[in-house]
């Protein structure tokens, strides 16, 4: 069995491990099955409960819930929120593009900009100009998402008028979105940047010490032909593990964007449901995020075998 | 090998070679006033005890010492003196006139590069040579050392053995045909065996190459079996120079003959006494402490080298 068969076998049964706890968790709580599934704050009438009972099935003995449970994932079912008055399913689609749309071009540019300056700044740690760069950075990293938001928007937006203030949703032209899209994007991306470089920049200094990296001075190499063609691959590994680590928090950084630019997202989706125990909802994103952090898992885990020979041998 | 010395000037002139670190301990006087020449094709073998200073002299002629370090005198080659050059202008010397070969191959190579490129990187980098081609000029100089099959050129060195991690180093070093190799310490850590492979390793290098060889060692026997010369160190210093045979036939110093009393042939007797300390060496000569022969001219003056004929020199009051 290849390297990466096993690690997908391994992550699959993860993925059937947490679906499965998510059939048992309101099962398994303390009062009615039903009012853990549907939320606590749906009311009903005795006739209307005894309905749904039989319609979710509830009636039926555990094992053929199961059953059932599984069916409807794999048809894409994931229930049907009384609240929202909505299959699950097609909730969470029509929100999570917005999400996508936010955090995919923030992820990809945040780590791109991040492991370049952050390499950079950990080769020439004590230049002067990196130093001040690195402070500035540290000053990103420290702060909340959300507030850095707010200090967009008050500084671009209220002040200076480049960007919208609200309306996201207003025409739906592509060109519109990508205009209110834009500062979110920047703040997201300052975000994944700074977590990046500092991870990338500490590794940099550690690897730089190693005798490889000596050795591949006393080869002739120069400058930063020492940190492009023998440190970088080796520092850049940690940020692999730290990319898909991060992927459900940068899901939760995106929330409070999300909040802060009102945008129907998914970070909104959850907070709402959250305040009204919209408990299908939740359970919903639960599972989707779920999907999504252990893919990211996944393809660290293979990018990471693609980078270091080592893993692959083992 | 033959001593061709006499005739042809030196393409390495060492001259009043100082190295200090700057520590929190205080100032680490790591070499003094060290003064060699290295003329073509030959080899001078450095020797002494662990911490001596005789990888600092290496490290200081192709500026790798860390940045704490002092460093005084000259090293002249080709009529630059290598101490002087910027870090661009030294770079274009490293690995392309004079190659290093490490200590440690199997921590020196990098570990998630193939060994065929690791190999083949200096004439990408001095000769701007394509990769393809360059992996080929790199497979035929491993293939001389002994690792002729191709799938080696792509395993990694974690795959590999120290002593076959040693070998692609030594690939690494000879394949500009450098003027000059320097190696430091290649048998550390080798067993008997790999230590004797490694030895016939670096003499084919010499012939195939012609490249002289600055051999920075403390096992003699070693020496013995590949120098032309051999300079032994003591606590920083030079102490004695001459022709291998010379020198091990009739040590002058007391250091060289109490060093070659250690040897397992000649008795195994330890010197007397603890290396000192480099932080605050002795006054006068560095080894009166330890010194049988020691007068009082000893313990006050700071001894003169001494010439003997041109081929020896010893720097020893009682000389």
């Amino acid at each position: 069995m290849t390297f990466s068969g096993k690690k997908a076998i391994r992550y699959f049964l993860a993925i059937i491990l947490i679906f499965s706890l998510n059939f048992a968790i309101p099962r398994a709580m303390p009062g009615d099955p039903l009012a853990n599934l549907l939320g606590e704050d749906v009311m009903l009438t005795e006739e209307s409960i005894a309905e749904l009972r039989a319609k979710m099935g509830l009636d039926l003995p555990l094992h053929e819930q199961f059953l059932a449970y599984w069916r409807d994932i794999f048809s894409f079912d994931l229930g049907y929120s009384y609240h929202l008055h909505s299959p699950v399913s097609a909730i969470i689609l029509s929100r999570m593009k917005w999400t996508l749309l936010l955090a995919i071009p923030s992820l990809i540019l945040g780590a791109i900009l991040g492991t370049f300056l952050g390499a950079l700044a950990g080769w020439k740690s004590r230049d002067a100009g990196q130093k001040f760069e690195t402070g500035l950075v540290l000053m990103i990293y420290c702060t909340p998402p959300y507030f850095l938001s707010l200090l967009f928007l008050y500084a671009l937006s209220f002040k200076l008028g480049l960007f919208p203030l609200k309306g996201f949703y207003s025409t739906g032209s592509a060109l519109d979105i990508a205009h209110h899209l834009m500062l979110p994007v920047i703040v997201m991306t300052l975000f994944s940047l700074s977590r990046n470089y500092m991870i990338m920049r500490g590794s940099v200094i550690q690897e730089r010490g190693n005798l490889y990296a000596a050795y591949a001075r006393a080869k002739g190499l120069y400058g930063e032909e020492i940190l492009f063609r023998h440190i970088f691959k080796n520092a850049i590994l940690p940020i692999i593990t730290l990319l898909a680590l991060d992927f459900g928090f940068i899901l939760s950084g995106a929330l409070f964007i999300e909040i802060v630019f009102s945008m129907n997202g998914m970070g909104n989706l959850i907070y709402d449901a959250l305040l009204s125990r919209d408990y299908p909802v939740l359970q919903g994103s639960f599972l989707v995020i779920t999907v999504m952090v252990v893919s990211a898992n996944l393809l660290a885990d293979l990018l990471y075998s693609r980078i270091d020979p080592r893993v692959r041998w083992q | 090998m033959s001593m061709r010395h006499d005739i042809n000037a030196p393409i390495l002139q060492v001259v009043g070679l100082s190295v200090r670190f700057e520590t929190p301990l205080g100032l680490v006087h790591a070499a003094d006033d060290v003064a060699f020449d290295i003329y073509e094709m030959e080899t001078l073998a450095l020797v002494g005890e662990t911490g001596c200073g005789k990888s600092v002299v290496a490290s200081a002629i192709m500026q790798l010492l860390p940045g704490n370090a002092v460093v005084e005198g000259k090293a002249l080659f080709s009529k630059m003196d290598l101490l002087k050059l910027e870090e661009k202008e030294i770079s274009r010397v490293r690995g392309n006139e004079i190659s290093i070969i490490f200590q440690n191959p199997s921590l020196s190579l990098n570990p998630i590069i193939e060994v065929g490129e690791q190999i083949a990187e200096p004439l990408q980098v001095h000769r701007k040579m394509a990769r393809r081609e360059s992996h080929q000029v790199a497979k035929g100089f491993l293939s001389r050392l002994g690792l002729g099959e191709r799938s080696l050129m792509r395993m990694y060195p974690f795959q590999f053995s120290g002593g076959m991690n040693q070998r692609v180093m030594i690939a690494t070093s000879m394949i500009l045909s450098p003027k000059i190799i320097i190696a430091d310490e290649p048998t550390k850590g080798l067993d008997r065996a790999l230590a004797r492979d490694v030895t016939s390793e670096i003499e084919k290098i010499m012939d195939l190459t012609g490249a002289s060889l600055l051999l920075i060692t403390h096992d003699i026997s070693l020496a013995a079996m590949i120098s032309d010369r051999i300079a032994v160190m003591y606590c920083g210093e030079i102490v004695e120079m001459g022709k291998c045979k010379d020198v091990l036939r009739e040590p002058l110093h007391p250091y060289t003959c109490a060093l070659l009393d250690c040897l397992p042939e000649r008795g195994f007797k330890p010197i007397a006494g603890a290396s000192p300390s480099m932080i605050d060496p002795p006054q006068g000569c560095k080894f009166h402490p330890r010194c049988p022969y020691k007068t009082q001219e000893c313990m006050q003056k700071q001894r003169i080298r001494k010439i003997d004929g041109d081929e020896r020199q010893v720097r020893c009051w009682q000389y």
